[in-house]
């Protein structure tokens, strides 16, 4: 990974690697640095990896809205893969190579990408990466964002109890 | 007159491929020969070319009509596909 970093300057740069847990500066060209991805991969490579989008001082979750995510046309409505639920607080990735993608759609196996070139740690950051509307982001915050859209239609939790 | 040539560099999945392109056809040309150069096949279909900020090149447009040269990388991954 730190041999492959060098083909992605200006797209992400690994700011720290200690097992579980990578975190990622996503970037939007050399010198803007936009959000901190974390990987957590306690269970590598038995499971894909789960992540969020911190700020960059690592402090705070970057939440539901703050976000601008790539937004794609598909034949049944558009599709974007950076979502967040009002009961969890926090962005998480919906798509292939994620743990939360995967164990939403069992159908659609880790184990067909895992050991593959889209199963590697560099590609599962690059498609983070890819995910997030970088050029918008590094525009500014007037722009439509990902996750208010998921927020507002997910179903609320059913209340515990009964 | 011979075609104007230029070498871009695309970065896929982790490894970069050089490939002689000519700037003024359609992107989409160039996506083909550069998944064909990596072993990957000649489908350009659901990949997509972005630059080193993340804005995505139209497959349609040329490389001079996006304003990339040969000192530029490309990122070339697949759409999002399923998912969301």
């Amino acid at each position: 990974m730190r041999a492959e970093q060098g083909s992605y300057e200006g797209v992400w740069r690994l700011r720290r690697a200690a097992y579980p847990n990578i975190l990622v500066d996503v970037m939007s060209g050399p010198d803007t640095p936009l959000f901190t991805l974390w990987l957590g991969l306690e269970n590598w490579d038995f499971l894909p990896p789960t992540a969020t989008i911190l700020d960059l001082s690592l402090i705070t979750r970057m939440p539901p809205g703050s976000v601008p995510g790539v937004v794609e046309e598909h034949p049944d409505a558009q599709v974007n893969h950076l979502v967040a639920s009002p009961t969890m607080p926090a962005l998480w990735f919906c798509s292939p190579g994620f743990y939360e993608y995967h164990a939403a759609y069992p159908d659609d196996r880790w184990e067909l990408i895992r050991g593959t070139r889209e199963g590697r740690i560099t590609s599962i950051i690059e498609r983070a990466c890819d995910l997030v509307d970088r050029h918008a982001a590094a525009a500014g915050p007037a722009t439509p964002v990902i996750g208010q859209a998921a927020a507002a239609t997910a179903r609320p939790r059913r209340p515990a109890g009964g | 007159m011979a075609a104007q040539r230029e070498n871009i560099t695309f970065v896929i999945q982790g490894e970069e491929v050089n490939v002689e392109v000519d700037p003024s056809r359609p992107t989409g040309e160039d996506i083909r020969l550069a998944l064909k150069e990596s072993g990957i096949g000649d489908d350009p279909g659901e990949w997509k070319a972005r630059t080193v900020d993340g804005r995505i090149l139209d497959g349609g447009k040329s490389l001079i009509d996006e304003g990339v040269d040969g000192t530029t990388r490309l990122y070339l991954n697949k759409g999002p596909g399923r998912g969301g």
